[in-house]
């Protein structure tokens, strides 16, 4: 299994990339550079941004390698995931989300892997982020929490696990009933010494939306939002990821 | 954290150099990342606005009115329903697009004026100074910082020559800090010394700056994302469009429902009761009143921008004329911002004081003596210590004033001392600062060792407040020798200390000492500062009072100095209030003091105002609140009208509904009378338009209920709503202010519109002159030309001639309306200025008329024809009477109301 990251020599690619060598750092797997050459990107930039992320990654012993593709980029990636075995898939998205964006072209092209879909809004974040926050329904998606704690683990962060519940709010169900459900999660992190002071599970009955989402990131001066995709409907999620000041990881699993 | 990384780390990860951005890169960053803009508004998107256009409720009405036409017209096909079913739909898409085209030129027209208030910034790409607006950085960026800039992103300084930065709009902190290379021990931003921060201005220095963080992701954005939580409500005329709305439809369908039921029961038929009470729907529902209002509201909100206020939401517009409250910040607004030396005390007692407001006047010094001394003795023995006072006043500031250019940067008090020295001809050329010992809120003092022109010993500079200064003096200056420091002396200085505080004075205390150290300092005087109030202010203040507004002001500064303002403006002030005393306060005191009382806020944090806003309104008042910094905007949301200055802070003119370009208080008090002006021009054009109803609706209940033909058809309606009354009514809607227009009370909250003096003056004054008049002249035509009473069977020539007199009868009357509604109270006569909107709408409609006489092809489309023109006289009479008599209906208004207009 290897943790992939697609670059194409924009500062975009590659300080995205920072949190995919930081999670393979945690999970102690390899980590693979993708370049798409479909010669529209300077070759240059590419090799700048593989220099850098290359001295990041031995700094951190992490194992590094580069894979340079020709051709269009969702197939040659497809082909890609297909030969080899990729824990997860990260790629950068652009400020304003748009239907037509590679990293929405990807998602939708039913890649066999997890997908991690970054949006960087401060570059100053992504080498160093203390505070990070997984967003969820009530039911923890593994993968997703593995990214989350992997992140989190490898800056040795605070973190909170936020859940969003709607139907525990329909059902009027406690919040203790909330914090059962995160139980085994909060154990897991345990085992993986960190520390339980470390980490919190923030559950309300009613739901966030998304400017509430916002608020509650600035006010809490989170570094690092990471959120399973499905938790909000797509057009609150592009939202959150167009007008937030944060930078955000979508998680989409590929099995559930 | 990357701002305590070496700097050449900071450029890698940015992937930039000392150089800046280049061309290519700087589009795919602008791309990736985004404008650099916070709290950006979703873009309209136009083609869902114009299809809005299609199923809001007027339009609606008119659509099933033309599908029940074409119902009719399928079981009665030679009715020629169809084509009314088609003019139904022709007036709906011409309505839809008018109104849509008015609100699209809006929209462009705010965007341009909007574009008035971006800021720029100037960066180095490609290795060259570039100035860009401000939204155009990208992360990489090298920003070029200079004295008075505002910072546009957050940046890590590379280069930096005593650059200080005010960071009052992230922290509240007004006292500028002085920025390095080093970030310090620093554990997030805010903190760190090497940092520049977007919002925040440069108050003194240079530096090049690389940008690490853009819109949003600034600390600027975060702020802006928490104050996003006060939603905004419903603006009155909004409210009031919506009420409007309601009543006319109910109107249109009640008489639309009566009718058809009366002509069911009389054995009419069902078809021919439906197409009856249809006709009567579309004379009922005023189509053209919308596009009117938003056109109306538009070029209200283009005389405001020339007026210097620009109104951000059209519909913010008309709240302005309902304020009854203005809470609004001193410095600034109700003063010049310019702090202005306007006192010296020496320390022999000799006092002075000097003329001249603002930083670029001459002034004129006056000596008002000393013990033992005539004025004229004073300012021979005095004047050169005096200069040498304001010499070292002048060379211990950052500040740096360009006569010639009329600007000057720094902090406003050193501004004040160094326009003092120049006033006193003091020069400061030659002078070498040495040494500098920083400001700093806990010290309250600042010193700088210098070297005079041609002198080899330093001279230790001291300004600060006097309770930092005076302790550390131990000599006072007396004619050119050092009195030592005793018990009277100390107590003569504090009595003169506090006497210029009273008078509203920011006293600075003056010190030296030849050599160095903050120690052993020679007591050189006091100097009083003021920022004096702005020319017109206390007319425009005088006139919110006529206009039975309360003006409240709220400010951080102290009590004395905000009541001396208050009393120079002549503020009404009957309790003076602080920050700390509404801690204390409970909600229901402060909102009973609230009520009624003439009350001043000082030494207020911008967190207060929005507790005040909020008790104002629970009090059922409409607030115009003003602000400028970050904090202020909740605020400004909070306030039915926030009024942002022009140089403040982006949020806050985000929040705001309208944004002062000169920061003046007398632009608001314009724009106050610009928003009542709208709202009766709102009220002239909705009569207007209900008056034409009248001749509307009257021949359809009379053909009801008499034996004559139809006098007018529903084509023939359609003219009149979209056709003839259009720009008439737009000509209403751009009247300006009437005279007595501030001397009226404030719009009340719960004031409607459409209220009884417009039903009354729309439907049951000039509407029954009208309907009168368009059923004497059907009537009198046909009686003229020897119809016989009952008799239905009439030619269709002769028909569409009567219905063109009909017509006529309203659309005459309707010109006659146009002029005498031009003022609500005013008489026409007394009327100044000429209405160009309004001659050129008649004249349109004097084409029409033309055209419906005797254009063959019109004469078709609206079933009219050639009238001859001997029994045209019949369209005289009732429009000299409807004018008559609403002059001498305005005349009795005036009497009751007691305006004194003539």
């Amino acid at each position: 299994m290897r943790v992939v990251s697609m670059i194409n020599g924009s500062l975009l690619s590659e300080s995205a990339s920072y949190y995919a060598l930081s999670y393979a750092r945690a999970v102690q797997l390899p980590f693979t550079a993708l370049f798409v050459d479909n010669g529209k990107e300077s070759e240059e930039r590419v090799q700048q941004s593989v220099a850098a992320l290359q001295e990041y990654a031995e700094a951190n012993n992490v194992s590094f390698e580069v894979v340079t593709l020709q051709g269009e980029v969702v197939p040659q990636l497809q082909h890609f995931c297909q030969l080899y075995a990729v824990d997860t898939l990260f790629c950068a998205t652009r400020q304003k989300s748009s239907l037509r964006s590679f990293s929405e072209q990807i998602v939708k092209s039913g890649i066999e892997t997890d997908i991690a879909v970054v949006k960087v809004k401060n570059v100053t974040h992504v080498r160093s982020f203390n505070r990070l926050m997984l967003v969820s329904k009530e039911l923890i998606n593994p993968h997703v929490f593995v990214l989350w704690l992997g992140l989190l683990k490898a800056n040795d962060g605070v973190g909170r696990i936020y859940l969003s519940s709607e139907k525990a709010f329909a059902k009027a169900t406690t919040k203790s009933g909330l914090k059962y459900l995160a139980a085994p999660f909060m154990q897991l992190a345990t085992l993986s010494d960190i520390s339980a002071d470390n980490i919190e599970v923030v559950n309300a009955l009613q739901p966030m939306d998304a400017e509430a989402l916002m608020r509650y990131e600035v006010e809490n001066n989170i570094d690092l939002l990471v959120i399973r995709a499905g938790v909000y409907p797509q057009k609150e999620l592009n939202h959150i990821g167009d007008h937030s000041g944060v930078n955000s990881i979508i998680f989409h699993p590929w099995k559930g | 954290m990357i701002f305590q990384k070496p700097i050449e780390k900071v450029f890698a990860q940015v992937k930039s150099s000392k150089d800046g951005l280049h061309n290519g890169e700087i589009e795919r960053r602008l791309r990736d990342f985004g404008p650099n803009q916070i709290a950006k508004t979703e873009k309209k998107d136009y083609r869902i606005e114009y299809l809005k256009e299609y199923i809001s409720f007027f339009p609606i009405l008119l659509e099933v009115a033309g599908l029940l036409a074409l119902v009719a017209h399928y079981f009665q096909p030679d009715e020629g329903n169809d084509i009314l079913a088609y003019a139904v739909f022709a007036a709906v898409f011409v309505n839809a697009t008018f109104t849509f085209w008015q609100k699209f030129k809006a929209d462009k027209a705010m965007e341009a004026l909007l574009k008035l208030v971006r800021s720029e910034a100037t960066v180095l790409r490609n290795g060259e100074t570039v100035t860009i607006d401000a939204t155009q950085i990208v992360p990489g960026d090298v920003l070029i910082l200079n004295e008075g800039d505002k910072v546009a992103a957050d940046a890590i300084l590379f280069e930096s020559n005593d650059l200080y930065l005010n960071l009052s709009v992230l922290n509240g902190e007004s006292t500028p800090s002085l920025r390095s290379l080093n970030a310090g021990d620093a554990k997030r931003e805010l903190d760190a010394k090497n940092m520049v921060f977007a919002g925040a201005s440069i108050t003194n220095g240079n530096g090049l700056a690389v940008v690490v963080a853009t819109g949003e992701a600034t600390e600027f954005g975060k702020i802006a994302r928490m104050t996003a939580e006060v939603g905004k409500t419903e603006t009155p005329i909004e409210k009031e469009i919506k009420h409007m709305t309601k009543i006319l439809t109910i109107l249109a369908l009640a008489a639309g429902v009566v009718f058809f039921l009366l002509g069911w029961f009389s054995d009419r038929g069902l078809l021919i009761s439906a197409i009856f009470a249809l006709s009567l729907i579309v004379a009922n529902v005023p189509e053209g009143l919308l596009p009117t209002i938003t056109l109306s509201l538009s070029l209200a909100s283009q005389r405001m921008a020339r007026r210097q206020a620009l109104i951000k939401n059209l519909n913010s517009v008309e709240t302005l004329g309902s304020a009854t409250v203005i809470c609004t910040d001193k410095t600034g607004t109700l003063t010049q911002n310019e702090m202005t030396v306007k006192s010296v005390w020496m320390a022999n007692g000799c006092a002075c004081s000097v003329d001249g407001n603002g930083y670029y006047e001459k002034g004129e010094w006056q000596f008002t003596g000393e013990p033992g001394r005539s004025p004229h003795e004073s300012k021979k023995s005095s004047f050169e210590p005096l200069q040498e006072m304001l010499q070292l006043a002048a060379i211990n500031t950052h500040a740096q004033v360009d006569y010639q250019a009329k600007n000057a940067f720094g902090d406003p008090t050193e501004i004040a001392l160094v326009v003092a020295a120049e006033k006193a001809e003091a020069s400061l050329d030659g002078w070498e600062k040495q040494q500098e010992y920083a400001f700093s809120s806990e010290r309250k003092m600042m010193s700088t060792l210098v070297k005079p022109k041609g002198e080899y010993q330093p001279v230790l500079a001291v300004k600060g407040a006097l309770e930092a200064v005076l302790p550390l003096c131990t000599t006072w200056q007396s004619d050119g020798e050092a009195k030592s420091m005793d018990a009277d002396k100390i107590a003569q200085i504090e009595q003169q200390n506090q006497k210029m505080a009273q008078q509203a004075y920011r006293v600075l205390a003056i010190a030296m000492k030849k050599g160095d150290g903050e120690n052993d300092l020679v007591f050189l005087g006091l100097m009083g500062l003021m920022d004096p109030p702005r020319n017109g202010v206390k007319e425009a203040v005088a006139q919110c009072y006529s206009a039975q507004i309360r003006v409240m002001m709220i400010t951080g500064d102290n009590p004395i100095t905000a009541q001396a303002i208050g009393k120079q403006i002549g503020l009404k002030v009957d309790e003076v209030l602080t920050g700390p005393d509404l801690d204390h306060m409970s909600d229901d005191l402060l909102r009973s003091k609230l009520k009624e009382e003439h009350l001043l806020f000082a030494r207020m944090a911008s967190a207060q105002k929005l507790r005040i806003a909020q008790l104002l309104q629970d009090n059922g008042e409409v607030v115009a609140m003003t602000g400028d910094g970050v904090n202020d905007s909740p605020a400004l949301k909070q306030a039915d009208i926030g009024i942002a200055m022009g140089s403040g802070t982006d949020v806050a003119k985000e929040s705001g509904d309208m944004i002062l370009l000169d920061d003046n208080f007398r632009s608001i008090v314009a724009a106050v009378e610009e928003g009542r002006t709208v709202y009766f021009n709102i009220k002239k054009i909705t009569t207007y338009i209900l008056s034409s109803n009248v001749p509307e609706i009257v021949p359809y209940v009379l053909s009801f209920f008499l034996k004559i033909p139809m006098p007018l058809s529903v084509i023939q309606i359609l003219l009149i709503d979209l056709g003839t009354d259009q720009l008439p009514g737009l000509g209403l809607g751009s009247e300006k202010p009437e005279k007595h227009i501030m001397q009226r009370p404030p719009v009340g909250k719960n004031e409607r519109i459409l209220d009884k003096e417009v039903f009354k003056r729309g439907y049951f004054m000039n509407g029954v002159f009208e309907g009168a008049a368009a059923m004497f002249a059907f009537l009198g035509f046909l009686f003229l030309t020897g119809w016989e009473y009952g008799n239905l069977d009439i030619s269709d020539e002769y028909h569409r001639q009567a219905m063109t007199m009909t017509l006529l009868g309203a659309i005459t009357c309707q010109m006659a309306n146009v002029f005498t509604l031009r003022s609500w109270e005013d008489s026409l006569w007394n009327m100044q200025g000429v209405n160009k909107m309004i001659w050129f709408g008649v004249g349109t409609e004097v084409i029409i008329v033309l055209l419906i006489l005797y254009a063959p092809p019109v004469q078709t489309v609206f079933n009219t024809a050639t009238v001859p023109l001997e029994y045209l006289w019949l369209l005289i009479p009732f429009p000299i009477l409807l004018l008559l008599n609403h002059e001498w209906y305005k005349k009795r208004q005036r009497e009751k109301l007691g305006l004194t207009t003539a």
